[in-house]
């Protein structure tokens, strides 16, 4: 008889691994008639048969299902990519961000070395570790200490003014701010002009914005085009700056370089508002659903027509980024030829420009020609959510928690472009233990009660839930 | 469900060769003293059942211990009652006692559907190792 | 469970697990459980091994030719298993550089065909500068050479003359009257001043290519080194352990290369002591030192020959990873002397040059 991978992969239960058993023993005259839980021969044969299923239930499924992507996990899986597609799962990484230590009057020099200083924030309790060496100038500010996560993982990511960061090493007098500029910082730039840009005015909401330079020359003279969140281009031609670029308050200025051209022809300048302290953003182990899409993936990768599954695995293999990336979308340019945006996400939402940076470099030096690929991150969109629960009264403050997490989880998960289901979230909020009832006619995303869908096939969006969560508590 | 026909012979440890039981006060006895061994759910462990065995303990718990009057008349009665856990045992008495040496003695006698049995056992205080012996009684 | 167990431990309830005295607990039982658990517990332990037999990194020494197989490799006697194991895994690598030289020629080198050099008609030779490194793009070993160049126009007549074939630019006629068919070829003309390899009189295909061995390569050469340590014997060890079908082969024993002492009177082979992958080289009295020996079927040329199924690899591997729209015209191995065409700065009549050698041509795949 022929066993089918059903077979394989179907637990079996002991009642059934007893009754076979006794059933071959029976077919074969064995004498034993007394069964009783007790007796001799039934408790061999329950010994028997809970072994065989550990090894039916437990490994040979394992084994079985651990050379196909479609049931391998975890260590089969990371054992079958490495093995049969050559790829290692990205690793968790740990989140780097810059911190300003202040003295105050009369405070300090305090000089450190590496490792030195430890610092806690308040709200989440995470730890991080400073990298190099410096010295706290005496009554004043060391701005831009790099300090990193004391473990790898995603949940390494304090918000940025977070006004709750204490040195658990203390040193008298040194308070400890984690400052995020109204854009981040540096400007991205690639390509070979000298010049820079200088950022201004009040940018309102999450953008980022992608300049490139269409015929070189000084600030003035130099032509260039703006990208808004991945939307199309717009030329704003010889000009030297701009103001309240789109309506959002965003002024951008060319600023000339000291020597040779400022600005060249194909150079680009990527930046993104609000700024963030955060370099590097913690991320989880690969995913195994992730690590899967790239074995499958890797396919593409022999062919010399490059597939958009191709560009996704680039975009998610770049060696310096690792697991930062766990969204990817690929979409061919509304109005370019040829043109493929490349939008990529972490676990938190967008990346930090260093981070896309990177993924541009490596995946720039790897396309078909005639094509280009774009990488960018999208724009982040607030999600408030609203309405009225009911929850018992003893359970209230556990409810609340859990109603957060599972928030987080459900709107920050939804991916680049996805849509956030009103009925999703009713579903999840009464799953929640302590819930009784909730006020569905109450219940609104961004104050509408339906489904909120983030960007089209021109804007690319993210959530970002607003927390704490605007929900009314009735407790019963 | 209880079907007390044929059993392999077994009341310490694994025979080196195999034989059958089919005396029914024997079958009943040995099962008695395996139940004595054996602590109330050490059988969920294998999937069994979980309410098969002594109460506390293998008979072990009794050995090298000073018992009062109560707790040997407790005792005394947990053996009874794991005794009693068979369908096939209508009644059992169990009586206790120890030697100089600390040595634990059972006696027990009763009647199963199949008819009366005895047993008598003897826990030595050093190895805690039990020994049984089944009567055929008078 | 919290703590590792196998399947025999847990039924004895070592480290928690069954705990039943008259079932496990005590000798007869205790060893019952460990037996049966035991086996239980090894044929988990091939469950596993059945499953990663497949890998490269785990499976057993004579997996690995199935898994090159699975992968489109072919694994030779010429690499460590370590190289063999790394090449499987990074299969996917090499399959990307499918069609272009430098894997061809990398792929030749790990079948024992190394220092090969592809020579296209159309004016370029392709080499590697050193050996390729398992797992590791050899894109930057690729050496490319501009062939010599023609010294006048090429515009040769093809040869000979067939049926309805006319010299360049005229119609055919049909010849002789009432043929089916008529086939023109027209000669192209190759300016001077071009690099070229001439194949033929043939000049408008160039896709056309041939594999050179300039030296020896271990495909071709049978040989081992008898390591004589105070002794009268010692035992050589061809490098190409598949050579022989048979111990029906000839040897040269080499004179002998003394590290210590004085040299023995003669060393010659004991054919008593031959095998398809050893022989043993006998000598009149102890010494210290070294000996080449070389191994080759009678009727062939000692320092070049090559089994049928190592020149079926190295057909096997021009087949596969060359472009599908090419071709092979030829294995060409320098035995002595110089080549046509190779190198490229060779020019003829050079002071010095001589007349003679020979190339040995294998059959194209």
């Amino acid at each position: 008889m022929t066993t089918t991978l059903q077979q394989l992969l179907t637990a079996l239960t002991q009642t059934q691994a007893y009754n076979d058993l006794l059933g071959f023993l029976s077919a074969e005259g064995f004498p034993v008639t007394a069964w009783p839980a007790g007796s001799v021969e039934r408790t061999e044969m329950m010994a028997i048969s809970s072994v065989l299923v550990d090894v039916v239930t437990n490994y040979i499924p394992a084994i079985a299902g651990g050379n196909f992507l479609d049931y391998a996990a975890t260590d089969w899986l990371r054992l079958l990519a490495a093995q049969k597609f050559n790829l290692e799962y990205n690793k968790a990484t740990a989140t780097v961000g810059l911190v300003t230590l202040t003295a105050a009057t009369g405070s300090g020099p305090y000089p450190f070395n590496a490792g030195d200083l430890i610092i806690t924030f308040g709200a989440s309790g995470n730890r991080y570790t400073n990298m190099f060496s410096g010295t706290v100038p005496l009554s004043g500010d060391l701005p831009g200490v790099l300090f990193r996560a004391a473990f790898a993982g995603s949940q390494y990511n304090d918000p940025a003014n977070s006004g709750d960061i204490t040195l658990v090493t203390p040193l008298p007098g040194v308070s400890l701010t984690n400052p995020a500029g109204d854009y981040s910082d540096p400007v991205e730039h690639v390509g070979a002009g000298t010049g820079d840009l200088t950022l201004g005015g009040t940018p309102i909401g999450s953008h980022q914005v992608l300049i490139n330079i269409d015929s070189s020359g000084a600030s003035g003279v130099a032509s260039w085009s703006y990208q808004l969140d991945g939307a199309p281009f717009v030329s704003v031609g010889a000009v030297s700056s701009v103001t309240n670029l789109g309506g959002d308050g965003i002024n951008i200025t060319l600023v000339n370089g000291g020597s040779g051209t400022s600005f060249v022809e194909g150079d680009t300048y990527l930046f993104s508002t609000p700024g963030t302290w955060i370099q590097d953003q913690g991320s989880d182990d690969e995913s195994n659903d992730s690590l899967k899409g790239r074995c499958r993936g890797r396919w593409s990768s022999l062919s010399d027509i490059a597939t958009e599954e191709y560009y996704d695995v680039l975009a998610r293999s770049t060696p310096s980024v690792g697991s930062q990336v766990t969204q990817v979308i690929v979409l061919p340019d509304a109005e370019i030829n040829n043109r493929l945006n490349i939008i990529v996400a972490g676990p938190e939402g967008a990346l930090p420009g260093g981070t896309v940076d990177d993924i541009q470099a490596y995946v720039s030096s790897r396309p078909r020609i005639t094509d280009n690929p774009v990488v960018q991150s999208p724009a982040e969109v607030d999600i408030a959510l609203a309405g009225t629960v009911y929850v018992s009264f003893s359970q209230l403050a556990t409810a609340q928690a859990a109603a957060q997490t599972a928030m987080l989880d459900y709107v920050n998960g939804v991916g680049i472009n996805g849509t956030i289901l009103l009925s999703r979230i009713i579903e999840l909020l009464m799953e929640i233990t302590g819930m009784i009832k909730i006020n569905v006619a109450t219940v609104t995303i961004n104050s509408v009660a339906a489904d909120f869908v983030l960007g089209d096939s021109s804007t690319f969006e993210a959530a970002s839930l607003t927390i704490p969560l605007g929900l009314t508590w009735v407790t019963v | 469900m209880a079907n007390y026909g044929v059993d392999t012979s077994r009341i310490l440890d694994r025979a080196l060769v195999s034989t059958l039981v089919t005396n029914p006060s024997i079958l009943i006895a040995q099962w008695i003293a395996r139940a004595w061994q054996t602590a109330k759910g050490a059988l969920a462990t294998i999937g069994d059942d979980p309410n098969y065995g002594l109460a506390g303990g293998g008979l072990v718990q009794y050995v090298n211990r000073r018992l009062s009057p109560n707790e040997i008349a407790a005792m005394q009665a947990n053996l009874e009652a794991a005794a009693l856990y068979s369908p096939e045992v209508l009644s059992i008495n169990v009586s206790v006692s120890f030697t100089q040496s600390g040595s634990l003695t059972i006696n027990a006698s009763g009647q199963a559907t199949t008819g009366p049995f005895f047993l008598v056992g003897n826990v030595n205080s050093i190895t805690a190792e039990a020994v049984f012996n089944f009567l055929q009684g008078p | 469970m919290a703590v590792q167990q196998t399947i025999a431990q847990w039924l004895r309830g070592e480290g928690g697990g069954v705990n039943i005295p008259w079932f496990s607990g005590r000798e007869n039982g205790a060893a019952w459980v460990n037996g049966w658990g035991g086996y239980v517990d090894a044929q988990i332990s091939l469950l596993k091994e059945a499953a990663r037999a497949n890998w490269p990194d785990y499976g057993p020494t004579d997996a690995l030719p199935h898994q090159a197989g699975d992968a489109g490799l072919i694994v030779s006697q010429f690499e460590v298993e370590a190289n063999q194991r790394t090449r499987i895994k990074t299969a996917w690598g090499d399959h990307g550089r499918r069609g272009q030289p430098v894997e061809l020629l990398t792929q030749l080198y790990w079948a024992g065909w190394g220092g090969s050099v592809i020579v296209q008609q159309n004016g370029l030779g392709y080499s590697l500068s050193a050996a390729p490194t398992a797992g590791t793009d050899p894109t930057g070993l690729l050496v490319i050479t501009d062939l010599g160049e023609t010294i006048a126009d090429l515009n040769l007549f093809p040869a000979p003359q067939r049926e309805g074939i006319t010299t360049s630019g005229q119609t055919a006629a049909l010849s002789p009257a009432g043929a089916a068919s008529t086939r023109v070829i027209t000669s192209k003309t190759i300016p001077a001043g071009n690099s070229w390899w001439m194949f033929d009189s043939r000049t408008d295909l160039c896709n056309r290519f041939a594999v050179i061995f300039p030296s020896s390569t271990p495909a071709l050469l049978t040989y081992g080194i008898a390591t004589f340590a105070a002794a009268t014997f010692a035992t050589v060890t061809w490098n190409n352990s598949r050579r022989f079908q048979d111990e029906n082969y000839l040897t040269l024993v080499g004179a002998p290369v003394v590290t210590s002492g004085s040299p023995p009177g003669s060393i010659y082979e004991s054919s008593s002591g031959r095998t398809t992958t050893s022989t043993t080289i006998t000598a009149s009295s102890a010494w210290t030192g070294t000996a080449l020996v070389i191994a080759f079927p009678a009727g062939t040329n000692p320092f070049c020959n090559a089994s049928d199924s190592d020149l079926n690899v190295v057909r096997t591997i021009i087949r596969r990873w060359k472009p599908g729209t090419t071709k092979c015209v030829g294995i060409y191995a320098l035995v002595s002397g110089l080549m046509w065409g190779w190198p490229a700065d060779q020019t003829w009549g050079d002071a010095g040059l001589k007349w003679g050698g020979q190339v040995i041509t294998f059959s194209t795949p």
